[in-house]
């Protein structure tokens, strides 16, 4: 039997320093809701996260068959099997290996299987528009997680943050502070910064973003927007 | 089936029967997969349930909650058994992760402000198909990843401990420890980069 170990190799060319944290707290679980799916996101886009991820939940795997066991209750699994579904179901499970698309299946999960061309978008200010993820407010994480589409060539109004600000990008990419960002990158943002992201001219760049707090807008009439469209 | 802990400063020490306990694992999913084997998946949650159950509740779920996941996730295996590859992951790799994300998703439902259509979130919460996928280890190697864990020094022990078993992050850990959060990063990544390239080492010696 061939030992299937993905390849061991350094992360030498890694640009983002917090990156490499994230997937060790995406893999041992201690994640919020709306990190833990940008994150799950990254590693279907992104072969090097993919990697590092499959080897640390392997390591979290490991751990969990060693933590302290608690005990079934008596007829819990009795219980279980008499919960089991018949095999038309599982049949139906087979069957429902959707292709991969320009939609990450996390986020899919999340939008009750719609995919980035089938949602509604709500406008933000002309060429930006948003849809909400995790609900149209805050979640008890005081977190938001929402998809923002900006017209190619645009620039994104300046803002800054309250907390932090996560942008994985799905279409097209933008510059930001000299770097570029393209699909499957992920652009991490706190709140020291004051930036506006330039997009790529030509095509609409679509990003998935978590932001902790609400966004500081610099302009008084972007302000008012963002309260109407719950950014 | 027990694995037997000695004394390692908190570590744990390896399986000598954890390639057969793979074996064992794997033939109990392809009999629930070939012919819906109901004693092979109680015999596999009587050995995974109580750990899975201990993992929940050790990150602060209710006694009931986590029968309610485990149960879940143990249903999952039943209907997703066919889909599981041996070749691809252990199956304590598969569960953990379908664990994981369960656990997630609770978090996601019952975190809310706001109050959507509960029948729409039934739905949202049911279509997670369990999948293995060809990144993770296969079951031999996940074997020699549990020895590998267990020859790290006790200072690169607790530091993968602390990053996978104690539920907190980077930042949480920081700020109980006192530890800058750079430290508790460099511990944290010095630990597992060590862990690779032990594995590494064993990988060459394998092909």
């Amino acid at each position: 039997m061939n030992a299937q170990f993905h390849t061991v190799e350094p992360y030498e060319s890694l640009v983002l320093p917090d990156w490499d944290e994230a997937i060790t707290d995406y893999a041992a679980g201690n994640l919020s809701p709306a990190k833990h799916a940008i994150i799950a996101c990254l590693v279907e886009l992104n072969p090097k996260a993919a990697k590092k991820s499959a080897f640390e939940t392997d390591v979290a795997a490991t751990l969990m068959a060693a933590t302290q066991e608690v005990p079934l209750s008596l007829f819990f699994i009795e219980e279980t099997l008499a919960k089991l579904p018949y095999c038309a179901s599982i049949l139906k499970a087979a069957n429902d290996c959707s292709k991969p698309g320009p939609t990450p299946k996390p986020l899919r999960d999340l939008m009750d299987g719609q995919g980035l061309r089938d949602i509604v978008w709500k406008s933000f200010i002309p060429g930006v528009a948003i849809h909400n993820v995790l609900g149209d407010r805050r979640t008890r994480f005081g977190e938001r997680l929402y998809l923002l589409r900006i017209k190619g060539g645009m620039p994104m109004p300046e803002h800054s943050h309250i907390g932090e600000e996560w942008a994985l990008i799905l279409k097209g990419g933008y510059m930001s502070e000299g770097q570029h960002y393209a699909r499957g990158d992920l652009h991490f943002a706190d709140a020291t910064m004051v930036h506006s992201p330039k997009i790529d001219i030509g095509e609409d760049c679509i990003c998935l973003v978590m932001t902790e707090g609400p966004l500081k807008m610099k302009n008084w009439l972007t302000k008012i927007i963002q309260k109407l469209v719950g950014i | 089936m027990t694995t037997k802990r000695t004394p390692r400063a908190g570590g744990f020490t390896p399986s000598k029967t954890s390639v057969s306990a793979a074996k064992r694992d794997a033939v109990w999913l392809s009999d629930i997969a070939s012919h819906r084997d109901e004693q092979a998946l109680s015999d596999l949650f009587e050995i995974y349930g109580p750990k899975l159950k201990g993992w929940l509740m050790a990150r602060g779920v209710g006694n009931g909650t986590a029968e309610d996941l485990v149960q879940d996730v143990m249903i999952k295996v039943w209907t997703g058994a066919h889909m599981f590859d041996p070749a691809k992951a252990s199956f304590a790799t598969w569960v953990y992760r379908m664990t994981r994300n369960k656990w997630i998703d609770h978090q996601r439902k019952h975190g809310r402000m706001d109050v959507r259509d509960p029948e729409l979130m039934k739905i949202i919460a049911d279509d997670e198909v369990p999948s293995a996928e060809e990144n993770f280890m296969s079951q031999q190697s996940a074997d020699i990843l549990r020895d590998e864990i267990a020859k790290l020094t006790e200072a690169q022990q607790m530091a993968i401990r602390m990053a996978f078993l104690e539920f907190k992050t980077h930042k949480e850990i920081s700020a109980e420890t006192g530890l800058p959060l750079g430290t508790v990063k460099t511990r944290i990544r010095s630990a597992i980069n060590a862990l690779k390239s032990n594995m590494a080492r064993q990988q060459e010696r394998l092909l």
